[in-house]
């Protein structure tokens, strides 16, 4: 299948501190791809880099096939962007905004716009500049739809949006992606509402790329381990088999890709005393939070 | 490429601010003063006299250098001090064989002025004719204002509308007396505060001057004869009791004419080397002189003739000029050129340019080497980095600021 | 595309735009009510000898109304855009991203030049009532380099606006102000210096190209 989105050996340092060095994914053509990571981990650099707002210190970033700091209306046309904070507009009107975004997108749907904003307690000549947080995400989002573009960057779509308007933003999202090859980027920091939704993710941490893989891989293939051991203050370091440890009172936690015997022969190769191994279940977010860890 | 020539553009911003700006800030900090001597011809004497700053206690000095002090200076110059001498009752009655009265002296003293500022200057072109002979002492601005164009217009101030009736009858008189419209040049003083009025001299298209007035309600013209291919740039009018000439007249290469009122008769200053576009041009008559200083940037001229204009004697004086002086000549190693928009020499806001010369040609250098490291220091390459070299090496230190302030784009 | 862009700009700057169209209207009003004022006061003659011969601008209190202009009508147009980043936005619409930039500041430029037009229309209208036609004209040219200001402070201010990092933007408010402020010198202007900023200020017009690259280049 075809990539929209190429992302290779990607580098990028603000001043003299690094954010991440190379970073490379690929988005498949009708996928929904999730950027994940804690705050601070570089999710807005990246998007600001895909768009062509930030010039990458190194490697490169190719978005339908073109350079994307250098982009063509022609591309910029297919391409539906939600800034961090759904920022729009906000002086004019719902009804002026449609009429501004229109002129310039040929595929231009007013409709599901329209019945988006029928949906809110608003009227069309309500500014948005005052309206709820949660009725901007909305506007933000009857725009993009309108635009019916081949690929949606969302950054952080979750901000400030109460569970209500997040579940109803997905919803949306879903039914924008069914039948049609459209594909969807997105990065969040809230992770829960994404289980059931994301297709591939990246997961970053500071400095780095945890997990890149499907999300259904992800959430099969990484596990957590509870075992009970005598050595309270037991330090295991990560490494490409453990991916994280945590020990509170000889209750140890550990995080990893690997199966149980595996686990044991490493228990055992470090001769580290361990009772009690046995695999627990997680959720997206436990296993989210087992990978970035708590800090 | 774009991007780049608006960086450029920007750069060319900043080196006419920073031309503008540096070489001003240079001379609002180290400018001083430098007083232009006064210099004058002493009858009592037979020699000039001239003020000088550089005396501590004498104010004043001859041309052989002897000094003397005010008390002194007010006697040697009895003509130019005669109100303070008559005050302190030292006036002489008799000076070389002449009676002097008071009276004299106050009709033949005059001082006149006129600066290239007073030359290159555009005037609204509006006129008042005033009644020269109203039969009243004191004369009377009219209510109407006049041009000429393809005729006279007199424009009612009280209604803003053309006195037809007026307007004809003085286009009529110029018409008959041969004056060809429309007027390249008009010179009076539209003024109450002279003596009497002599009205306008005009030069009209076909380089004829005329002299016009207004006489008892009735238009006054005359064909002053002066020769049309005088090339005259500019003409002072005057009125004055003496009612020896009325006006200076400046040729465009650089002869001053007084328009005598012997049948206009055109008489001729014995000045060498005045610029009209330069220099300040200094008039001073007296009872028995006419002294006429040209001032210049570093050096007045004085030339005195007598009654009749013939030259008698001339003087000059020197000083340091402004760029001579140590900060004038630090700045020209300092500054490549300077922009100025103002200049003394003119009464108009313009672009005046000032290139000192070689001297700035070593601190031009060190600026290319600058940028040079500059470049490197910034890792740019030299390829895109030409444009930026060039605009140094051809306004130096602005062209150096510039590309400090705003960096080279990769 | 263009129409939709003027949509936009318009509907950040129109009642700020009213607004100084109608604050200009005003001082001019004021102005010529101060010159029949004068006139009621001085006597006729008195007034034009004062304007004719002593060159005395009766205008001079609106020398610095077209420089606030400009300054505002920038602040209103870029501020929203640089707040929030909205001129990520801006810059997303499929258009290449130096028109985008260059037709808003022509959108602007446009406007105060027609405000321009219309002040001067006005003041030429007035100056013609109450003097003869030689003082409108030499009115209107010792106003020129004003309105010249408004505009080159206009282009100015909106390349300061969009420039993100302040370690070039205060360099370029020194400079710009610097190389604006000449045209509030007294005197008249000749036809050399006026066409010399005419098109050393239209350099100023596309500075809005490298403050644009600044902003895509750089932002957090």
């Amino acid at each position: 299948m075809e990539n929209v989105v190429e992302v290779k050996n990607l580098t990028h340092y603000y001043g003299k501190k690094l954010v991440y060095e190379n970073l490379n994914f690929n988005i498949k053509k009708g996928s929904i791809f999730g950027l994940l990571g804690k705050n601070g981990t570089g999710k807005t650099t990246t998007i600001n880099i895909l768009n062509g707002y930030l010039k990458p210190t190194s490697g490169q970033c190719l978005m339908f096939g073109e350079d994307s700091y250098r982009l063509s209306p022609e591309t910029k046309a297919r391409v539906g962007f939600l800034i961090e904070g759904h920022i729009q507009y906000n002086f004019m009107t719902i009804k002026q905004i449609e009429k501004f975004y229109s002129a310039f997108y040929p595929k231009w749907k007013k409709e599901p716009y329209f019945e988006l904003m029928a949906k809110l307690q608003v009227t069309e000549d309500q500014k948005i500049a005052k309206m709820s947080c949660g009725q901007r995400s909305q506007v933000a989002l009857g725009l993009l739809l309108a635009q019916d573009p081949d690929i949606l960057i969302l950054d952080d779509y979750s901000m400030g949006l109460d569970a209500g308007y997040r579940r109803l933003f997905l919803d949306y999202l879903l039914e924008y992606t069914k039948g049609d090859s459209k594909t969807i980027f997105i990065t969040s920091h809230i992770i829960q509402d994404l289980e059931n939704f994301l297709e591939d993710c990246v997961i970053m941490d500071y400095r780095s790329v945890l997990v890149s893989m499907p999300m259904k891989k992800f959430q099969q293939e990484f596990k957590q381990y509870r075992f009970t051991t005598p050595v309270h203050n037991l330090t295991i370091k990560k490494n490409e088999f453990i991916k994280n440890f945590e020990i509170i009172r000889g209750k140890a936690s550990l995080f990893t890709f690997a199966d149980k015997t595996e686990v044991e022969n490493f228990l055992t190769k470090e001769s580290i005393p361990y009772s009690d191994l046995s695999q627990v279940s997680m959720t997206l977010e436990d296993a989210f939070i087992g990978i970035t860890g708590k800090y | 490429m774009l991007i780049r020539i608006s960086r450029f553009l920007l750069l060319i911003i900043i080196v006419i601010a920073c031309a503008h700006f540096i070489p001003k800030l240079y001379w609002m900090k180290f400018e001083k003063s430098i007083r232009t001597p006064f210099v004058a011809y002493s009858p009592v004497l037979n020699d000039f006299l001239i003020s000088s700053e550089s005396i501590s206690d004498y104010k004043w000095k001859d041309s052989k250098d002897n000094l003397y002090g005010r008390e002194e200076y007010d006697s040697l110059l009895p003509f130019f001090n005669y109100r303070q001498l008559a005050a302190t009752d030292k006036m002489p009655d008799l000076l070389n064989g002449i009676e002097i009265t008071l009276e004299k002296v106050r009709l033949n003293n005059f001082m006149y002025r006129i600066s290239p500022a007073d030359i290159d200057y555009i005037a609204i072109p509006l006129y008042s004719m005033l009644e020269s002979k109203s039969g009243r002492v004191n004369l009377e601005m009219p209510d109407d204002f006049f041009r000429i164009t393809q005729r006279v217009e007199f424009i009612d101030s009280k209604t803003n509308k053309i006195d037809e009736e007026k307007s004809i009858l003085f286009t009529n008189e110029l018409i008959e007396n041969g004056f060809s419209f429309p007027a390249k040049l008009i010179a009076g003083n539209p003024t109450t505060r002279k003596p009497f009025d002599e009205g306008y001299f005009v030069i009209d298209s076909n380089n004829k001057l005329f002299h016009i007035k207004m006489v008892k309600g009735k238009p006054f013209c005359v064909n002053t004869n002066v020769l049309s291919n005088l090339g005259i740039v500019h003409i002072s009018a005057l009125e004055m009791n003496l009612r020896e000439f009325y006006a200076y007249i400046i040729t465009g290469d650089n002869k001053i004419f007084l328009l005598s009122y012997d049948n206009y008769k055109l008489i001729e200053l014995p000045v060498k080397n005045y610029d009209y576009k330069t220099d300040v041009l200094r008039i001073i008559g007296d009872l028995f002189y006419r002294t006429i200083s040209v001032i210049k940037y570093d050096n007045i001229e004085t030339f005195v003739t007598d009654r009749d204009y013939n030259l008698i004697n001339q003087y000059t004086e020197t000083w340091q000029g402004k760029y001579e002086s140590t900060a004038g000549l630090i700045s020209n190693y300092l500054f490549p050129f300077s922009i100025n928009f103002g200049s003394s020499r003119s009464s108009l806001s313009n672009l005046f340019i000032r290139i000192p010369g070689y001297q700035s040609i070593f601190l031009l250098l060190a600026c290319v080497l600058i940028a040079v490291g500059l470049i490197k220091y910034r890792k740019e390459s030299f390829k895109k980095s030409f444009t930026d070299l060039l605009l140094v090496l051809f306004t130096s230190i602005y062209g150096l600021i510039a590309i400090i302030a705003i960096k080279n784009v990769e | 595309m263009f129409k939709a862009l003027v949509y936009k700009e318009w509907l950040k700057v129109r009642w700020t735009y009213i607004s100084l169209s109608l604050i200009s209207m005003l001082a001019i009003l004021y102005i010529f009510l101060n010159v029949s004022h004068g006139i009621e006061l001085n006597g006729s003659v008195a007034f034009w000898s004062f304007v004719i011969y002593k060159k005395y601008m009766f205008t001079a209190d609106i020398t610095y109304l077209p420089f606030i202009i400009g300054v505002v009508i920038a602040l209103v147009q870029f501020y929203p855009e640089i707040n929030s980043g909205r001129l990520k936005l801006t810059l997303h619409l499929p258009m290449k991203e130096n028109k985008i930039l260059l037709q808003t500041v022509l959108i602007g430029g446009g406007l105060i030049l027609f405000l321009t037009a219309f002040n001067l229309l006005l003041i030429g209208v007035f100056s013609a009532s109450y003097f003869p036609v030689e003082v409108a004209k030499n009115t209107l040219l010792t106003l020129i380099p004003a309105y010249l200001a408004g505009l080159i402070a206009y282009f100015a201010v909106s390349a300061i606006m969009v420039e993100p990092i302040w370690s070039r933007r205060i360099p370029m408010i020194i400079f710009f102000a610097g190389f604006v402020s000449v045209l509030f010198g007294f005197g008249d202007y000749t036809s050399t210096l006026l066409l010399f900023y005419l098109i050393t200020g239209s350099f100023a017009v596309v500075t809005i190209i490298l403050s644009g690259f600044y902003f895509k280049r750089g932002i957090k």
